[in-house]
């Protein structure tokens, strides 16, 4: 079965395939192209602890995440890619449209002379597979070969801001492919927000795939963030601020697709300690899931809930969970 | 004597007693050539590794480097012998500098020879000017099979940390990380060497050196779990107590010998 395949973002107003149903936005979401700075500008999602706490013990360096998304638009506090292709045809990898490029952004904004980024993990390498289109859509056969060419360029996470109404069986086999490779795979809950029924699109709502949710500023779970029993994990996915295709400037951008970045770079900080400890990459969805309560607090209703899942990235949570007692061992 | 000869014999009087000759120099670099450890490239600036199988033998070499003063376009030739007279044979590197590696005193003359037109287009090699460097390095160090190499102070030390780390990696069946992680521990422990790094310090470097090899895995190596064998080569540091930078060196071998 082939389905169509858009950016999640609640700034595409006409994603007719996403969710059944267009999403409609209150004014304060708007896009906004923010000045152009030479420091990283603050933003609420840009939290202490990363700097403080996360950051001295992993920064995603030696970690390549994948973007599989419009494509990629370098930008001063982005890296070059590390391997880049496209699969839609009559188009190159470069991103006309801006979703892929925020999202890059999001997962790894190189710091700035203050050790400041709006990314989570400032130093993972950057992995490009444009498979969707400028125009923001694209197919399940793309987004199959995406995900497969990605875990043999080596990724260790694929961060997906992309979902379809519908499962599609290869591209299913091509995340558990991907995960045979010791690659993590993250999608986006949708933007259908959540009236008591499971809106959760796909990938995300494929078992072995984690499923990102967004919150807001204030704690609150984001309107149009989806739910369902798949939910994972929520990250932060309102007025997100981060790359703008201009090269220089910044733009902030709200939905489940700025949420799941997020939550790639995070794994990528967790893999990386992960692996430098010598432990074995996580084996699937579900193995991962069986560590999140070690990393995450509880939010929204108590408990695995089914718009923030098990719960958001806390700091002090986190560390127990990435950390092995090897530190200061010599061995 | 015709006038080229005379010419000739006036033009090498004036270059021996020129100032510009006496003026050669060679410089000594001393390196690591490493057996046994698989790598594709320079592990570090002064060791020259080689893809051969295990065990690793670090051999101390000279990377010797000629050069003259004088503006002659001249060339320059290394002959080397030993305490006995012997010609001592020289090998080159990949980038044609001389390797010397026998251990002990060598003495290595530095021969500069300029080419002369002695007539009739007929040119000739002399002899302008030679100097003798006497260069000395280590003797061999393997680095030991079954049993760790002996301490200064207790040679026994880290034998059980060898078969701590041996059987540890034998129960991870990963010749590949196996391999990177020895060739890791090697350089740690050459570049370690004579380094004056605190301990704590290098326990960071290697650590750091090891940790980078273990992200570093592919696909398939990153379902290994080499935890196993950090935690148990930490718990056998630990329980037998780290002294020193010298001590943590043996402690190093012996883990990097049991890969």
């Amino acid at each position: 079965m082939q389905y169509d395949l858009q950016p999640i973002d609640d700034n595409n107003r006409d994603c007719p395939n996403f969710g059944g149903s267009p999403i409609t936005l209150p004014p304060d979401l708007e896009v906004g192209i923010r000045s152009v700075s030479l420091q990283i500008p603050t933003a609420w999602h840009r939290f202490a602890w990363l700097k403080e706490k996360l950051w001295p013990i992993a920064t995603g360096k030696g970690i390549k995440v994948a973007v599989l998304d419009t494509g990629y638009s370098k930008h001063k506090y982005g890296p070059e890619p590390i391997a880049a292709r496209s699969f839609i045809n009559g188009q190159s990898w470069a991103d006309r449209n801006g979703h892929g490029t925020h999202c890059a952004g999001t997962v790894l904004c190189r710091r700035d002379s203050d050790g400041n980024s709006i990314g989570w993990a400032p130093d993972a390498d950057l992995i490009v597979g444009k498979v969707l289109s400028n125009e923001g859509s694209g197919g399940s056969d793309g987004i199959a070969a995406g995900i497969r060419w990605a875990a043999e360029q080596g990724a260790h996470v694929i961060s997906m801001s992309l979902g379809g109404g519908g499962p599609d069986a290869g591209t299913n086999q091509a995340i558990d492919y991907a995960w045979s490779l010791g690659c993590m795979v993250i999608a986006a809950a949708g933007n259908s927000g959540y009236n008591g029924s499971n809106s959760i699109g796909w990938p995300a709502k494929y078992s072995n795939c984690l499923c990102t949710a967004a919150y807001r500023k204030d704690g609150a779970i984001a309107n149009f963030s989806s739910g369902g029993r798949e939910v994972d994990w929520a990250f932060p996915g309102q007025n997100i601020i981060s790359f703008s295709t201009d090269g220089s400037s910044f733009q902030d951008m709200s939905g489940t697709s700025m949420a799941t970045p997020g939550s790639a770079g995070l794994a990528a900080c967790w893999v990386q300690r992960r692996l430098a400890n010598g432990q074995a990459m996580f084996a699937s969805a579900q193995d991962v899931r069986d560590h999140l309560s070690k990393a995450l607090v509880d939010a929204g209703a108590p408990g695995d809930d089914v718009r923030f899942g098990k719960g958001i990235v806390d700091g002090n949570f986190l560390m127990s969970a990435i950390l092995a007692d090897l530190t200061g061992s010599g061995a | 004597m015709n006038l080229h000869q005379s010419i000739l014999a006036t033009v090498l009087a004036f270059l021996f007693a020129s100032p510009g000759f006496c003026q050669l120099e060679l410089t000594v670099t001393k390196a690591w050539h490493v057996q046994g450890v698989t790598l594709s490239g320079v592990i570090a600036g002064k060791v020259i590794a080689e893809d051969v199988v295990a065990p690793i033998v670090a051999k101390q070499v000279a990377i010797l480097s000629a050069k003259s003063g004088s503006d002659l376009n001249s060339e320059l030739r290394l002959e080397a012998t030993n305490v006995n007279r012997q010609v001592v044979e020289l090998e080159r590197d990949a980038s044609g500098k001389a390797l010397l590696s026998a251990p002990g005193k060598t003495w290595v003359e530095v021969k500069e020879f300029v080419e002369l037109d002695i007539g009739n287009g007929v040119k000739r090699k002399f002899l302008a000017d030679s100097r003798v460097f006497v260069v000395e390095i280590g003797t061999s160090t393997p680095t030991p099979g079954p049993t760790p190499t002996p301490g200064p102070s207790d040679p026994n030390k880290w034998s059980k940390l060898f078969n701590v780390s041996k059987q540890a990696a034998d129960a991870l069946n990963d010749a590949s990380t196996r391999a990177k992680l020895k060739a890791a521990t090697a350089a740690a422990i050459l570049e370690l060497e004579g380094s004056g790094q605190t301990l704590e310090q290098a326990k960071a470097a290697y650590t750091a050196a090891i940790e980078l090899v273990l992200i570093s895995r592919n696909s398939a190596e990153r379902k290994v779990q080499w935890d196993t064998w950090r935690l148990a080569n930490a718990a056998e540091l630990k329980q037998v107590g780290v002294e020193s930078l010298a001590d943590y060196l043996l402690a190093l071998k012996a883990i990097g010998s049991a890969l």
